[in-house]
């Protein structure tokens, strides 16, 4: 084929401008480590990197949502073990005065106590944690039970609160004080606040082995220690669950991350190696250009 | 009579030989001037004159001179920079789209803090700052899909000013060709070619056909006769003329027609290659296809959301109102995505709770919310708004790749059929001075045969005195 000055000048300056632009592109991946500047870079990459990333924040999400139940469910099983301590106090006091050797004016006199006992739970009912009664259901910003003088009331609700710990899993982060406290929502529960008041009676009228007496009061404080401590075993329950969730979670944080990488990240020695290859290629380039483009035959002519 | 035709032998040389040296000067000066076709004086040997038996040549004449020109060439030249023109501007167009799309951050971070903000206000209904938060991740995330918005329609509002370009330059070649043709035709009356008219025209009609995707038809009469899509735009010495000064129900230029005559017509989906028929497919297809999809995934999110907030209940125990300031039509929603001022006043009106009972520490309704995230929405296809997004960013991103691949195939295919007319009628400059040493010493040469016959008219003189 005949070449002309103007295509061999042509030639000269198009393989100059692709080893240019070689040398951009590769350029650029060093500059942002990255592999994938714009969409079309990779275009299925680029998506695959965006999803990735959005997956990551909403493991990010998840452990947040983690964060902010466990300190709630640690706290209810630490009221728990306050609650359960009152019974174990309620109950010796109430062994104790059951005996033969009391007079019913001991047991008058030890009426003080149990009203200590019954405020000691009553404060232990209506712990807050960052300005929530944990113990109210969903009516969390009032206290859960009131002492009416008449009787204790509760004025929260059987509310389960929630928060997502995974993809479809959730995590109910409190305990309702009707349930655990008061014996609601199931069969043979007992209500400690009655059981109390109950034995508050029951010393005063000096009654010990009735049906409602101190002894029978007694057998309800144990039957209400089981109902804490099955509450206790779902809460430790949920805790466990929980923080096993967090690790795992923490797994596909690492595994998530570690994709987006390999997908959009530049491979830093095939980057600082291409790079030097585009760069010799380039000076080849200018080198054979000049070489190609200056003789002619005037040079030689006489 | 045998020295006088020893003289005219002589003289005719070096006629000749000087017509051929200004020839190959004329190709030396033009070296470098894009379109030229090389010009060759055509020598051939005169009529010889016959006495007897004997055949006596007389010497070289000048046949004409030829521009080495292959019609194969420039008509696959001709189509190659249609093909060219367009992907050079659709693919520059697409860049434009491409742009509005970053690879990281974006709209699809803005959706993650949001749905992350009603997350985290669902781990505490009650709270005022968790509130206050999901405002300012809302109104983040109504930011960055309206700027994207704006990116988009400013590229298209360039596209059009980049048509009217494109316009006014075809306006600017039809008249030139027209007047080129009629110059040809008076020119080559006598029966010679006008070689350098022709190839002005030549670069003309190849600007043409890069901007339209004309084609071009050559009459016997030397006319040239260019077609879009069988509109004619120039015919002999008539020019057609294109107006783009009336715009759309969009705001965006009609391409209108005018024939010599008279005749109008819109061509706006005639002209499909070219520099125009690429801007045209970037402005009327590509970006507004883009535009559709953000605008419905602007108003399914509002939709969506505002749905679901109606279920629930506010801190006041009152059924939940908007959310989002509603949006009318899928049309231009991606700019209008805001808190509904009634909220934005009072963010206790954020309805968290399931029930008026469970209100505050009720978070049904928030994780609701929360779930619209994941939820699949029928008006998207029955996809979630996220994968809705990636699939629009996917097609960007593959249509850009297309376009740029297609760009450079083309480009590659210009290269070389740009060599081969280069290889058939450019000018090698050491080709032309071989020649011109060649013609020189011919001229020199033929000076001396003068010379010659002039010393043999003397000796026949001083011969008879």
């Amino acid at each position: 084929m005949r070449v002309t000055n103007q295509s061999l000048s042509q030639q000269v300056t198009e393989g100059m401008q692709l080893a240019f632009r070689r040398l951009a592109k590769v350029q650029e991946s060093a500059a942002t480590g990255k592999r994938i500047n714009r969409l079309s870079d990779d275009g299925l990459g680029a998506v695959q990197a965006l999803d990735l990333r959005s997956f990551s924040t909403s493991l990010d999400q998840y452990a947040r949502n983690i964060e902010s139940a466990i300190p709630l469910l640690e706290q209810t099983d630490a009221s728990l073990t306050d609650v359960t301590n009152v019974i174990d106090r309620a109950q010796k006091l109430a062994v104790t005065l059951a005996s033969d050797s009391y007079s019913a004016s001991d047991r008058q006199a030890g009426t003080a106590e149990v009203r200590e006992v019954l405020q000691q739970l009553l404060s232990v009912a209506n712990t807050k944690l960052d300005g929530r009664y944990i113990f109210a259901g969903f009516k969390n910003d009032q206290a859960a039970f009131t002492d009416t003088g008449a009787g204790v009331v509760y004025n929260g609700d059987s509310g389960e609160i929630t928060t997502t710990s995974g993809p479809s899993a959730s995590v109910t982060v409190n305990l309702p004080g009707n349930q655990v406290l008061r014996g609601a929502g199931g069969t043979g529960g007992v209500d400690l606040f009655d059981v109390l008041n109950d034995l508050l009676t029951a010393l005063t009228t000096n009654d010990v082995n009735g049906a409602n007496g101190v002894q029978t009061q007694i057998g309800r404080l144990d039957r209400a220690r089981e109902q804490v401590v099955e509450a206790r075993t779902k809460v430790g329950a949920r805790i466990n669950t929980a923080e096993a969730a967090q690790e795992s979670l923490d797994i596909m944080q690492v595994r998530a991350k570690s994709l987006r990488s390999q997908v959009e990240d530049a491979d830093a020695i095939q980057v600082y190696s291409d790079l030097a290859r585009q760069q010799s290629a380039f000076e080849a380039a200018l080198q054979s250009a000049s070489r190609v483009i200056q003789p002619s035959l005037i040079d030689y002519l006489r | 009579m045998s020295i006088l035709s020893t003289l005219y032998i002589g003289r005719n040389a070096l006629g000749a030989h000087q017509q051929a040296i200004q020839t190959t000067g004329h190709n030396i000066a033009n070296v470098g001037t894009p379109g030229f076709s090389r010009q060759r004086v055509e020598l051939a040997s005169a009529r010889p004159v016959t006495l007897g038996r004997i055949s006596f040549g007389r010497g070289v004449a000048v046949d004409g001179i030829r521009r080495v020109v292959s019609d194969f060439f420039e008509t696959q030249l001709l189509n190659v920079n249609s093909h060219v023109g367009f992907s050079e501007a659709h693919n520059r167009a697409l860049a434009g789209v491409e742009a509005a799309f970053p690879t990281s951050g974006g709209i699809p971070s803005a959706l993650d803090d949001f749905f992350g903000a009603l997350s985290d206000l669902a781990n505490n209904p009650g709270g005022q700052a968790e509130r206050v938060n999901l405002i300012g991740k809302t109104n983040a995330l109504g930011e960055s899909l309206a700027q994207t918005r704006t990116i988009l329609s400013n590229a298209q509002a360039q596209l059009d000013k980049d048509l009217d370009v494109a316009v006014q330059r075809v306006n600017d070649l039809l008249p030139r060709i027209a007047t080129l043709n009629q110059q040809i035709a008076t020119s080559e009356v006598g029966g010679q070619t006008a070689n350098d008219l022709r190839d002005q025209r030549q670069v003309l009609l190849q600007e043409l056909s890069h901007l339209t995707g004309a084609t071009v038809q050559q009459n016997d009469d030397g006319q040239a006769l260019a077609l879009v899509n069988g509109l004619l735009l120039v015919s002999g010495d008539q020019a057609a003329k294109l107006d783009d000064s009336t715009l759309n129900s969009a705001g965006l230029r009609v391409i209108s027609y005018e024939s010599p005559n008279g005749i109008t017509a819109d061509v706006t989906t005639i002209v499909t290659s070219g520099e125009i028929g690429g801007l045209i497919a970037a402005r009327d297809t590509d970006v507004p296809a883009t535009l559709g999809e953000l605008d419905r995934l602007a108003k399914t999110l509002v939709d969506a959301v505002n749905a679901q907030h109606a279920l629930g209940f506010d801190l006041n125990g009152v059924a939940g109102g908007n959310f989002f300031a509603p949006i009318a039509t899928v049309a231009g929603a991606a700019a209008q995505v805001k808190v509904a001022s009634t909220v934005a006043a009072d963010p206790r009106l954020i309805a968290t709770a399931q029930t008026a009972a469970g209100v505050p520490g009720d978070n049904g309704n928030a994780l609701a919310l929360a779930n619209v995230q994941s939820a699949n929405q029928v008006a998207l296809g029955n996809t979630t708004l996220r994968h809705y997004f990636l699939a629009l960013v996917g097609e960007v991103g593959a249509k850009t790749q297309a376009s740029e691949n297609s760009l450079t195939f083309q480009q590659t295919l210009l290269s070389e059929t740009q060599a081969r007319r280069e290889s058939a009628s450019g000018v090698n400059l050491d080709e032309e001075l071989t020649n011109l040493v060649l013609f020189q010493r011919a001229f020199q040469a033929a000076s001396v045969l003068v010379r010659t016959g002039d010393e043999m008219y003397q000796t026949i003189l001083e011969m008879v005195k």
